[in-house]
């Protein structure tokens, strides 16, 4: 009776789908990839970003045994890449003599007020530079080592210049002003020679600061 | 005569600023492979370094650094998270949880660096951390030449998931501050900190 039934139903539904295939077809491919598509957004992350309190991902070595009463827990507290590119990389910072202590840092007042703490650096002869105003730190230049000069992190720079009076001919210096940051690096090298961290937001400012710079910035 | 102590990891407790003339410094205790016996991640203490206070407090240094733990504890892998700290940051259980400003907490994170893990960093032979227990100022980690801004540390309180939320500075990347460097930096010149919670 079963396969009386079953025989009669299967002689029914192929002809049907041989003259209605056509319609068919397209119906249940489309059904299938809203089902592809629903499922997609409705399942977990497998890899959570911070912010999650999962603990057991694939690749972790050693399980997170804390329960931790760290307060105000909350999810995707971490850096995502817009936000990292949009970072300002300057920072006001306050910063007073006892900041410098142990540092042998000289210490000269500037004309307009403001006072320069200068202290070595890993290179000869090349001092870093900090800049203070009405207790703000509002300059600072920092030799760098060992260091790739990696400028794909802040995306495309204000403005570059060539040159540099005490790197030489090889070192450019890209300039981001929204960021308050302007790197020198020397292209023969690669290596990543300077960075100065500064608080204004002008190029004409900025070239008054930077003294070394042998071309006039350009816009790239 | 002036004479403080500082406590270097597994070297004892030995008095520095004043020392007597033959006052040798254990060979573990040199500046290559600890951070001076200072409660710092950091080999030396270097306003330059200093960035913003976020959930923790952003340092960066002027060439690769290797880091030191802050306090004793045992290490552990923090969660992946390829989009913000990486995928090989190390959060460490403290022996005994930090109090800064009536907040408690048990653990440190310290994002975007690589926990050590063998390899040879800057010259020193790193050992495996994950899973160990360290005690301050001991190697736990190195950071990046150029994924983040090179050379970069956030230091902060949490574990995979860091305590500090919400607007910047949040309260606990500001107890980083003063827990390690004594004091809330200035942020906004009118020397009103305001760390949320």
């Amino acid at each position: 009776m079963n396969n009386y039934s079953f025989r009669q139903l299967f002689n029914n539904i192929i002809p049907f789908i041989r003259k209605y295939g056509i319609f068919i077809a397209p119906l249940l491919l489309f059904f299938f990839f809203m089902f592809v598509l629903i499922f997609s957004f409705t399942r977990p992350q497998q890899q959570p970003a911070i912010g999650t309190t999962t603990t057991n991902t694939p690749s972790q070595s050693i399980v997170n045994s804390s329960s931790s009463n760290s307060p105000s827990k909350t999810q995707g507290e971490g850096l995502q890449d817009d936000e990292k590119k949009n970072m300002k990389m300057w920072s006001n910072i306050g910063l007073s003599d006892n900041d410098f202590a142990g540092l042998n840092a000289t210490k000269i007042s500037l004309p307009d007020g403001s006072i320069q703490y200068t202290y070595a650096s890993d290179i000869p002869n090349r001092p870093n530079i900090i800049i203070v105003m009405n207790g703000l730190n509002i300059f600072q230049r920092t030799t760098f080592t060992n260091t790739p000069f990696n400028t794909d992190y802040y995306g495309q720079p204000d403005y570059i210049a060539k040159g540099s009076q005490y790197w030489g001919t090889t070192a450019i210096t890209y300039i981001y002003l929204s960021k308050g940051i302007a790197l020198i690096g020397d292209t023969s090298t690669n290596q990543l020679l300077e960075q100065i961290l500064f608080q204004h937001e002008t190029i004409d400012q900025f070239k008054q600061q930077d003294t070394d710079i042998i071309e006039p910035p350009r816009i790239p | 005569m002036f004479i403080v102590h500082a406590q270097l990891s597994g070297c004892g407790k030995i008095d520095v600023g004043n020392p007597t003339a033959n006052q040798q410094v254990p060979a573990q205790c040199n500046a290559n492979t600890t951070n001076n016996g200072g409660k710092w991640p950091f080999k030396t203490k270097d306003p330059s370094t200093f960035r913003r206070a976020d959930q923790g407090w952003d340092l960066q240094g002027n060439s690769p650094q290797i880091i030191y733990a802050i306090a004793s504890g045992n290490i552990y892998k923090a969660n992946n998270d390829p989009q913000g700290f990486g995928n090989f940051y190390p959060y460490e259980k403290l022996d005994q949880p930090i109090t800064v400003n009536g907040h408690t907490y048990p653990t440190v994170y310290y994002g975007h660096i690589h926990y050590a893990d063998g390899s040879t960093q800057n010259g020193i032979k790193l050992a495996n951390v994950i899973g160990t227990h360290i005690n301050e100022g001991d190697a736990i980690g190195y950071t990046y030449p150029g994924n983040w801004p090179a050379n970069w540390l956030e230091i902060g309180f949490g574990d995979s998931v860091p305590a500090g939320s919400g607007a910047f500075p949040t309260g606990p990347g500001l107890d980083m501050e003063q827990y390690l460097y004594g004091k809330r930096l200035d942020y906004d010149g009118t020397g009103k900190v305001i760390g949320h919670y």
